[in-house]
């Protein structure tokens, strides 16, 4: 018996019949073949009492004969074969895969595997840190910060009876027109 | 007209999934037999009672390798 075997070929209806041999395909192998040919033929899948796996094609062209529908079932066989290898490749091989496409996506961000991401400062010692710590000197107290302007009695509102100068622009660094030299046009 | 899908290949969800999407084509009934789900469809639309089977076989067997991936 030639596997897969074709066991009803109607080429008046465009339709035939193939029976894989339980065992010899893995299902995952029928579904990827189904799937790339269900763009030009109905496909129903079944089973017989045996576990055989049977496929009922039907070409959606509307005429077809005999030669076509060897021609189908061919593709099928071949692409059900091709699903088996693709499988086996992917099981053989899934750790050196994987490796190649992380290396890629890292490649894409732009890290390589010798980059330094800075990230050393987060290990060892560093970790008994209180969260209090600054040991870079960022976190300054608001009162630090705006100490002068707080402890600065503001001009306008000064009354020690003196004659304090009242306050121009330039005390806010705001604008001052100068007036250009020489002769305007 | 009806479509048998074998249990141990076709999902019922994938199925249900499908008569939803072909709700306005016909009019389907469900029911279990044996290992097998039976569609059968009744008031067919006209335009597509010669291929509403095999075109809702495909679609469920679309959804069920779909299924598989996620």
């Amino acid at each position: 018996m030639s596997t897969p075997e074709i066991f009803v070929i109607d080429a008046e209806q465009g339709r035939l019949s193939l029976r894989l041999k339980k065992g010899l395909y893995p299902m995952d192998a029928v579904y990827g073949a189904a799937y790339v040919l269900i763009d030009r033929s109905y496909i129903l899948l079944d089973k017989d009492d045996d576990g055989n796996v049977l496929v009922h094609i039907q070409a959606k062209t509307g005429k077809t004969d005999e030669q076509d529908l060897n021609a189908l079932a061919g593709d099928f066989a071949n692409e059900a074969l091709s699903q088996v290898l693709r499988s086996k490749v992917m099981r053989e091989h899934k750790t050196r895969i994987e490796s190649i496409i992380s290396q890629a996506v890292a490649g894409g961000l732009g890290i390589s595997a010798g980059d330094d991401l800075g990230l050393d400062v987060l290990d060892g010692d560093e970790d008994d840190l209180d969260f209090l710590d600054d040991p870079l000197g960022i976190a300054v107290p608001w009162e630090e910060k705006f100490k002068r302007s707080a402890s600065e009695e503001r001009p306008d509102t000064k009354d020690d009876g003196t004659d304090s100068p009242q306050p121009t622009p330039a005390d806010s660094g705001g604008f001052q027109p100068v007036k250009p030299e020489g002769p305007s046009e | 007209m009806e479509v048998r899908f074998h249990q141990r290949i076709y999902t019922k969800d994938a199925i249900s999934d499908a008569l939803e999407a072909f709700e306005e084509f016909g009019t389907y009934n469900t029911v279990e037999d044996g290992d097998y789900i039976v569609v059968e469809i009744s008031e067919p639309d006209d335009d597509f009672s010669a291929v509403l089977p095999q075109e809702i076989a495909n679609y469920v067997l679309a959804n069920v390798i779909e299924g598989r991936r996620d």
